[in-house]
């Protein structure tokens, strides 16, 4: 009998035990990432922004533009070139609705210079404009840092120079592969597989001379190992640009393409695997041109498209593609006819010199209601025009803030639904950036020329 | 003897009259010496000796002093006899004759036993250093004359002894404070000190009373006479030596059923209260001295006799436990060792050091809830009220497991090494050995109840428990078995038996709650599984005590106990236990021939151990009834027992040729192949000999922590990524977990991670706060809890939980990754991380259980432990989440919480008063 309980039990407890199934293993942390936001998005909150391509030396200057909505503290490093050695930092404070511009030549003037920002609230937003003799460039600076970036908008065509800086913010060494995608397609660049950037350094890699002649050229930069923060440097004969790297979107919108007698391109890049279509909008100051124009954009073969062709400047574009795309407008000097003669004004007489550079940007992903516009007044003597396109079906009541002195009265211009509007700022009375806020989600950017050239400037939504 | 033949001395005869009736026997004996004295005087006695002494018409005096004092300068010799002793009428002839003729200062009569006149007593001392006597003489060793001649000797007996008056009156007699034994010895080294011969006088015997010569007032007496004889250089080492051979016999004896702690408290307190009186001794009995330390070593045995008896009697013991028919003896030594009961004991021996042979080199594996002991000190205090140091710390209360760390540490006098390897040894070597006894109660023999012991401590189950990490188990696998076959031994029949056996099951039962509370109950349940298997009336009372002694040993889990989250405590951890297939199907195979094929008394035993094997399989797989880690481990633990009854019980079988035959054999036959697979599978522990445990995790993730400039213990490691990895408990979060750990290396008692205090609810806003990159600077916030460096650990290529860790710090600017091949991804915080920083900015270290620092007069201390009142010096206060106290002492503590104190020693002492009632109701049965 006893035999007999026992077996029962055994076997009953068996298979129970039998029966019992391993738990499976957990999958992992999920911090979650904010897809909507983009590189050049202020929040409400502590952000950091890294400005790639600042250089303060010898022949150049630099400003960095700081814009708040809220009182923060605010501290802009400039790591050292050499290992091990501290960086320069500056620590400044920003009231509510203030903003400032920060010369990098009183700090440190050691040629390139790339700059963090870091603010202790927000929303908030960093901007740089570097400039000299015949350069003026610049853009927003960027706040995340995702592991593949997308920079478009270059070319080694004859005149054309393009170099792409390597940024490494962080103390992790980086390990940096590098894709050039150009009219012939992808094109494999094995001594920048696995490319190193030391932590807190940067690199510069002149693409001319690896891929020389290159109508259109776009970079592909992805880490295995750290986070880099690259820009890519289009030069001219005299003038030229630079734009941080941004992520692939649907929709893209440039509300400033064009200044002056320079030619504006849309520049696509297509990193998937298929063909995509795309649908561009152009937006002038009197209406728009609902899909003027579509192209298919193949798969790693960007495509740059005159715009010029499609209506007279100025005007604002919006892109629409079937699949997630890289975009940047530049505005490149046109080709000069040697025979033709200088225009004359309309008083006779004085020739007004044309409006010679390089210029670019990168688009916004969505229009939003509030924008940071720093580094406005960074450039005396320049002018500046913040250009607003509401892409929206009603139209929309735009106040352009002045940020810093107290008791200025907004700009109010009305921006009807499927316009641009360009509204030229001041640069003077301390005012050294602006918020804009519209009644409905509009786009916005920057464009600041004067006799040394031209620069565009992405504005900075407000999530 | 013709009156010229007889020596020209003139002797005074001195009776000490220690036992006032047998005076007059020995004064009788005097009188009837051949060679009389001059005077017999009675020396002590109070009273009972004054009337004696009336009686037998000799002097009484009240101390030897005093004697000498009255001696005249006619008086040669001092004869001193103890009340007691009967000489043989030429005893005192044959002491002068001989001290006359070798000069000698001391003489001592070879002394016989008075109630067995052939047998030896002592003819002669010698000593070790520490003054404890050695005759030199086998037990019961008879008198054929073959020590007959005068030789010099460390020392003679107090029985008689013949001294110098001369030299008596420099020496002053014997010290009456002392124990005779140690008295007699004083006298003799002094009297060497001056120069004197002491020399034993064979052909002088004496009869005397057999008193043993144990004690504690003799311990005490010989440190006395140590204290004043040898020389500074000497003492230095001497007296330290005595120390730790008393600590070391008071681990020892216990073994050998003796308890002797007291003893020593007792003699070294003793010593200590008459210190003042021993240093005024020794200058007297230094001063004039002619030799020294070198001459009293000439005569003493190397050595420290005390342990080696105390070892002696171990071994003889653990001889006679041995699971063997016979009892060994040396004669035999050649014969026995061939017998397969000697031979599997020898192997079982060697199987069990080879299995825990990495503990002793290496400690404890770093590794899911194994971690080492605690730094020496920090145990006993933390568990006993103190600060409890998991996480950022608290008041919650330690595991009683800690309690006993401590306890032992101060035994081992602070080695954590050799705590940890006392531990483990416990483990495999106890419970080898009671598994083997337990079944020794079923009459399973030697070879097969060692194979089922092997099979307990080391098998699938065994190994389960290790692989679950939890020490606590993995120790009380050395005592449950014990607690079983005391229970089932059979039951005493006088009254102090049954009480001693309740105390001993309740002290052991105790123990293993110690160990691991939840194991508390594993033998009632054990025991009463077996009520349907086993001799019913005999598990009926078995049950009975070991449900009595679980209550009796619930008081030692104190203060634990009152405190304790037991909802928390059965719940925390997870663990899923899975073995080979292959040995699953060899036990199955195994049971059913068990159980089917063995005879009636042994399918008991094999049917008890499968339904426990089965009832803690299915318990550690019962992962939908959100069982604890805790319950698994003691799941495994009671299995593992059962798995080894069922292999004794199914070899015992296998070895009964006589009785098992026919079918019955040959099905057994089949459990033949269970019985192979699972002590083949018992062997694995042999391979890294880590008693099963799984190999070190944490040293390759911290051991960086070392090289790294700084002091680490002055910070944390905040340890994130993988929960089965990280040790202990971790806190969860999003999906991942996370902990901080003291650096450079966790110690046990920071496993536990209670409820979260206010500087918890801080470090995970912190942690928020880097992962959501609400900072940008996430080291500057981590510092504030003493965090320097970060380790994300996970199983190796787990990149799901690393690599989301790695992107948000390695976001963060102040977090620099650390290479040089470190195994896991680490970070260290730029920013200056102390866990306790004083005002003037320099960091204090973690060591054991409390901070040291550089003291500031006037300053203060900010320490990154949640916020207490009690951490002091005073005043206290509390800033943001952590404590400010005053850094005037270069110490900072917590203050102990008093009651949890005195729980604490309420349930030691419970310990003691079972373990005191359980020795005496053994002796007294």
């Amino acid at each position: 009998m006893r035999r007999m309980v026992a077996l029962v039990v055994v076997a009953v407890l068996a298979v129970v035990a039998s029966t019992a199934v391993r738990p499976g293993e957990p999958s992992g942390p999920d911090f979650g990432t904010d897809t909507t936001l983009d590189a050049g998005d202020a929040v409400g909150r502590t952000s950091a922004w890294y400005c790639p391509w600042v250089d303060a030396g010898a022949v150049r200057d630099s400003v960095i533009g700081l814009a708040s909505e809220v009182p923060v503290e605010a501290l802009v490093s400039l790591p050292s070139p050499f290992p091990n050695e501290a960086p320069d930092t500056l620590p400044l404070t920003l009231r509510a609705l203030d903003a400032v511009d920060l010369d990098i030549g009183s700090v440190v003037r050691r040629g390139e210079s790339p700059a963090i920002v870091e603010f202790d609230d927000g929303p908030a937003a960093a901007g740089a404009v570097v400039w000299s003799d015949a350069v003026v460039t610049g853009d927003r600076c960027v706040t995340s840092v995702p592991k593949q970036w997308h920079l478009t908008g270059g070319s080694t065509a004859t005149g054309l120079f393009v170099e792409l800086r390597l940024f490494n913010p962080f103390a992790e060494l980086a390990k940096v592969d590098i894709t050039a995608l150009s009219e012939f397609g992808s094109e494999p660049l094995p001594e920048y597989e696995g490319f190193d950037v030391a932590g807190r350094s940067w690199a510069t890699i002149d693409l001319t001379t690896t891929l020389p002649l290159r109508d259109v050229l776009s970079v592909l930069v992805s880490t295995s190992q750290g986070l880099v923060i690259p820009s890519l440097v289009l030069a001219g004969d005299t003038d030229e640009a630079s734009w941080p790297g941004s992520g692939p979107a649907t929709t893209w919108e440039f509300p400033v393409t064009a200044a002056g007698e320079l030619v504006p391109y849309l520049t696509i890049s297509n990193a998937d695997d298929s063909p995509v279509s795309v649908v561009i909008d152009v937006y002038g100051p009197d209406g728009s041109i609902e899909e003027a124009t579509t192209v298919e954009v193949q798969a790693s073969t960007p495509i740059r498209i005159p715009l010029a062709e499609i209506a007279a400047p100025p005007f604002g574009v919006r892109l629409r593609s079937g699949g997630p795309v890289a975009a940047t407008v530049e505005a490149l000097p046109p080709v000069v006819d040697e025979e033709s003669v200088p225009p004359e004004d309309e008083e006779g007489g004085e020739v007004r010199p044309p409006i010679e550079g390089v210029a670019g940007t990168v688009g916004v992903r969505s229009p939003a209601e509030r924008w940071l516009v720093p580094a406005t007044g960074s450039l005396e003597d320049s002018v500046a025009t913040i250009w607003v396109l509401n892409t929206g079906s009603t139209s929309a009541t735009v106040a352009v803030e002045p940020l810093g002195p107290t008791g200025l009265e907004p700009d109010k211009v009305v921006v009807e639904a499927g316009t641009v509007v360009a509204v030229d700022v001041e640069s003077g009375d301390d005012i050294e950036g602006y918020r804009v806020v519209g009644s409905a989600p509009v786009s916005v950017a920057v464009s600041i020329v004067d006799a040394r050239g031209v620069a565009f400037l992405s504005a900075v939504p407000v999530r | 003897m013709s009156p010229e033949e007889l020596p020209q001395a003139s002797v005074v005869a001195a009776v000490l009259a220690g036992d006032p009736t047998s005076i007059s026997t020995t004064i009788d004996a005097i009188r009837r010496q051949v060679y009389g004295p001059a005077r017999i005087l009675v020396v002590g006695g109070d009273r009972a000796g004054r009337r004696v002494a009336e009686g037998e018409h000799v002097e009484w005096t009240p101390t030897i002093g005093s004697v000498i004092d009255a001696s005249g300068l006619d008086v040669s010799h001092l004869w001193i006899v103890r009340a007691g002793v009967v000489p043989r009428p030429d005893a005192l002839l044959s002491l002068v004759r001989e001290a006359e003729r070798v000069g000698a200062g001391v003489a001592g009569s070879k002394v016989l036993d008075r109630q067995r006149p052939q047998h030896l007593l002592s003819v002669g001392l010698a000593t070790d250093v520490f003054d404890v006597p050695f005759t030199g003489l086998d037990a019961d060793e008879r008198d054929q004359g073959q020590y007959d001649v005068v030789r010099d000797v460390a020392a003679v007996s107090g029985s008689s002894m013949l001294l110098r008056r001369d030299l008596a009156t420099g020496l002053g007699g014997p010290d009456r404070s002392m124990a005779p034994t140690a008295a007699a010895v004083d006298l003799c080294q002094r009297a060497r000190l001056r120069g004197a011969r002491v020399v034993i006088v064979p052909s002088s015997e004496v009869l005397a009373p057999d008193v043993p010569t144990a004690g504690w007032r003799e311990e005490a007496s010989r440190l006395r006479a140590v204290s004043k004889v040898y020389g500074p250089a000497t003492l230095a080492w001497v007296l330290p030596l005595a120390l730790l051979g008393a600590i070391v016999e008071s681990v020892l004896a216990p073994l050998a059923g003796r308890w002797t702690l007291w003893g020593h408290v007792k003699a070294w307190s003793w010593y200590l209260a008459h210190l003042p009186s021993t240093a005024a001794a020794r200058r007297q009995a230094r001063r004039g001295r002619l030799a020294d330390d070198a001459e009293l070593f000439r005569f003493q045995v190397t050595g420290p006799l005390g342990l080696k008896a105390i070892v002696s009697d171990v071994v003889a013991l653990a001889r006679r436990r041995m699971p063997g028919e016979e009892r060994l003896s040396v004669e035999a030594i050649g014969r026995e060792l061939r017998r397969p009961a000697v031979v599997t004991a020898l192997l079982a021996v060697a199987f069990v050091l080879l299995a825990t042979r990495a503990i002793w080199s290496e400690g404890l594996p770093a590794v899911g809830r194994s971690l080492p002991f605690p730094d020496p000190g920090g145990a006993l205090r933390a568990y006993a009220g103190g600060w409890n140091p998991a996480g950022l710390g608290s008041v919650d209360p330690l595991p009683p497991l800690i309690g006993a760390i401590g306890v032992v540490e101060r035994l081992v006098f602070g080695s954590r090494r050799l705590v940890e390897y006392v531990f483990v040894f416990v483990a495999y070597g106890f419970g080898l050995l009671g598994m083997a006894r337990l079944l020794r109660t079923w009459s399973i023999r030697t070879v097969a109840a060692v194979l089922g012991g092997v099979v307990y401590v080391a098998g699938p189950l065994a190994q389960g428990v290790a692989a679950t990490t939890s020490l606590g188990a993995l120790f009380a696998i050395g005592i449950l078995p014990w607690v079983l076959r005391t229970a089932w031994l059979r039951w005493p029949n006088a009254t102090a038996g049954r009480v001693g056996r309740v105390a001993t099951v309740a002290m052991l039962v105790g123990l293993v709650g110690v160990l691991e509370p939840l194991a508390l109950a594993a033998p009632a349940v054990m025991v009463l599984a077996a009520l349907v298997f086993l001799p019913f009336r005999a598990t009926l009372r078995a049950l009975a005590l070991v449900v009595v002694g679980s209550v009796g040993g619930v008081l030692m889990l104190f203060p634990w106990l009152g405190r304790v989250d037991l909802g928390h405590y059965l719940t925390d951890g997870s663990f899923f236990w899975s073995t080979s297939p292959v040995v699953l199907v060899a036990a199955g195979v195994l049971v059913l021939a068990a159980v089917v094929g063995l005879p009636s008394s042994l399918a008991g035993v094999s049917g008890w151990g499968a339904v426990l094997a089965a009832a803690s399989l299915a318990g550690a797989r019962a992962v939908d009834l959100d069982v604890g880690l805790v319950v698994v481990a003691v799941a495994l633990a009671v299995g593992s027992l059962g798995l080894g009854a069922l292999i004794g019980a199914a070899v015992e079988g296998l070895l009964r040729v006589d009785e098992v035959v026919g079918w019955r054999r040959g099905v057994l036959a089949l459990g033949l192949v269970g019985v192979t697979m699972l002590v083949a599978a018992s062997m694995a522990p042999l391979l890294a000999g880590r008693a099963g445990l799984p190999g070190d995790r944490l040293h390759a993730a911290l051991d960086f922590t070392v090289a790294r400039p700084g002091d680490p213990t002055a910070s944390r490691v905040l340890l994130v990524g993988d929960p089965a990895v990280i040790p202990g408990d971790s806190r969860p979060f999003r999906g991942s977990a996370y902990r901080v750990v003291s650096a450079p290396m966790p110690a046990l008692w920071e496993l536990d991670l209670g409820d979260p205090h206010s500087g918890d609810a801080a470090l995970e806003d912190a942690l928020s706060a880097i992962v959501d990159q609400d900072v940008l600077r996430g080291g500057e916030v981590l510092a504030q809890f003493g965090i320097r460096w970060i380790v994300v650990l996970a199983e190796r290529g787990d990149t799901a939980q690393t690599e989301p860790w790695k992107t948000v710090l390695g976001r963060q600017l102040d977090l620099v990754p650390l290479g040089g091949g470190l195994r896991d991804a680490t970070f260290a915080n730029e920013a200056e991380a102390f866990r306790a920083v004083g005002s003037d900015g320099a960091p204090w270290s973690w060591k054991a259980g409390r901070y040291e620092g550089a003291s500031i007069a006037g300053g203060r201390v900010v320490v990154a432990e949640n916020p207490d009142p009690r951490w002091g010096p005073s005043p206290w206060k509390q800033v943001d989440w952590r404590n400010e106290v005053a850094a005037d002492t270069g110490t900072v503590s917590f203050g102990v919480l008093p009651e949890r104190r005195v729980q604490a020693w309420v349930a030691f002492g419970w310990f003691v008063f079972l373990a005191a009632v359980a020795f005496w109701g053994r002796r007294s049965a």
